[in-house]
């Protein structure tokens, strides 16, 4: 069964003070459905992603909050899990295409941040993590621990932290709808503010506000109007534990590796022939993990190939072209679709034939891989 | 996460058979930036510590402002984690503390 991605939109991505969550979602759900050239009544169910819009927003029933959004209140169902909601959306939507529910999803993610100020964004945030077993962390303190485990392990330096900040605000550059138009240099990011060492301000991704949507579709008779759309290979979705206390490793994220491999497998093809990957940058130390257990490089090797330059837009693979969740943004629940919906865009246009997507949920106790292809 | 009294007696059944364990530190930060709920505690150590084969691993805060790294040897105390809330339970917490 082929899924196309039949359409696709993107807010932009910041600190938008002048959209609440419904304009920014209404703007999503109109904008997909005009890229894909739809009715809003072919819509047969909506799959909304947000992480915690009852504690940014006040707003909870989001699903029906979207459904009303169309003349015809498809079903719709709101999925969370922290920062791999949109993932997660997007595996719900394919699991209902592939049962033969529906021909015709909206699969759609939205989160309003900037309403609140950074110690309770902070709070919220930190709510993804084990409550029980984890108190007193903070995401960008348990993602400090990872920094430190794979410093000590590997070797991984300051320096090669910095060079994924500099490449994705760079790349960030030529993505209009990107949070960040600024370039830094490594000097400036390693001099940045301590938030939790050896993680500074910059080696953390943004609170955004945005909302994105994508179309996903297995109607036939869409065949000729989406031919130069482009489709879902495969996807994978694995879990591992909440609290790093469970891991076996903290160099690596199990759970990435899991859902790779998965995807890997159902997309028949191999980690190497992937061309461009938007992956789970929220720390840098992320994006080093990520994509050294995606198969592109050996574990430790990540930050020195980052450094040299192989995962820039010229490189071995294209790593987060958009400007990741560093520079694009990271509006929690649009992240995940937002990812695949920029991708999308750059198989459409021709330039690549492979592509993955990497959607991370907390420390990495939830991950979503997706292959794409060129139509 | 506020300490609302019945949570707060959930989360402590079993922390008594935790104090003076000693453990040696695998991973350490040091937080500047905390959530809300720790902003008078700030700067802190959080760390994951292994407390050997029977009682496996913890992720706990440092007291006070002392400094945790990995390889450090560190025991559990009860201390208190600062609020300026007047009305919730007072907010004590397992904690390490430097050997």
């Amino acid at each position: 069964m082929k899924i196309k991605i039949a359409g696709h939109y993107t807010t932009k991505i910041g600190e938008l003070w002048d959209q609440g969550l419904e304009d920014l979602l209404a703007e999503a759900v109109h904008g997909s459905l005009k890229n894909a050239q739809l009715a809003a009544e072919q819509i047969e169910a909506v799959f909304v992603a947000s992480k915690a819009p009852g504690e940014f927003n006040h707003q909870l029933h989001l699903n029906a909050l979207v459904s009303q959004m169309f003349v015809h209140y498809p079903p719709a169902i709101r999925v969370e899990g922290a920062c791999t909601a949109g993932g997660l959306a997007l595996v719900a939507a394919e699991q209902a295409l592939a049962a033969k529910r529906y021909k015709t999803v909206m699969v759609i993610g939205a989160e309003k941040m900037t309403d609140q100020n950074a110690l309770k964004t902070t709070e919220i945030l930190s709510l993804a993590a084990d409550q029980n077993q984890e108190a007193g962390s903070s995401f960008p303190g348990l993602y400090a621990l990872l920094a430190q485990a794979h410093m000590q392990k590997y070797g991984t330096t300051r320096e090669q932290l910095s060079a994924v900040a500099v490449k994705n605000h760079h790349q960030a550059m030529k993505n209009p709808q990107a949070h960040f138009h600024r370039e830094f240099t490594l000097e400036q990011v390693s001099q940045s503010s301590l938030v939790a060492d050896p993680l500074r301000l910059l080696d953390c991704s943004t609170i955004s506000d945005g909302a994105s949507a994508v179309i996903l579709s297995t109607d036939s008779s869409g065949v000729e109007k989406w031919r130069q759309k482009p489709q879902i290979l495969g996807y994978g979705h694995a879990q591992d534990s909440l609290s790093l206390a469970g891991r076996e490793s903290l160099t690596a994220l199990k759970a990435t590796q899991k859902a790779g491999k998965q995807a890997y497998q159902q997309a028949k093809v191999k980690p190497k022939e992937i061309q461009i990957a938007e992956v789970h940058d929220c720390f840098t130390i992320a994006e080093i993990m990520a994509i050294e257990d995606l198969g592109w490089f050996e574990k430790g090797e990540g930050g020195e190939a980052t450094l040299a330059g192989k995962t820039a837009e010229d490189g071995q693979v294209a790593v987060n072209l958009s400007g990741g969740l560093k520079a694009f943004g990271h509006p929690i629940g649009t992240t995940g679709i937002k990812q695949v919906a920029f991708l999308a865009e750059q198989l459409e246009q021709g330039n690549y034939e492979l592509a993955l997507a990497h959607n991370v949920g907390g420390s990495g106790a939830t991950a979503v891989v997706h292959v794409l292809a060129k139509n | 996460m506020k300490n609302l009294p019945a949570k707060y007696w959930r989360r402590n059944q079993q922390w008594s058979s935790w104090i003076g364990q000693e453990g040696t530190v695998v991973t350490a930060t040091y937080v500047r930036i905390p959530a809300e709920e720790y902003k008078l505690q700030a700067p802190y150590s959080f760390a994951l510590v292994d407390f050997g084969s029977s009682l496996g691993k913890k992720e706990l805060m440092g007291c006070g402002h002392e400094r945790l790294k990995s390889g450090d040897k560190v025991k559990i105390v009860w201390r208190r984690v600062p609020h300026d809330d007047q009305k919730s339970v007072i907010d004590y917490r397992l904690k390490l503390k430097k050997i």
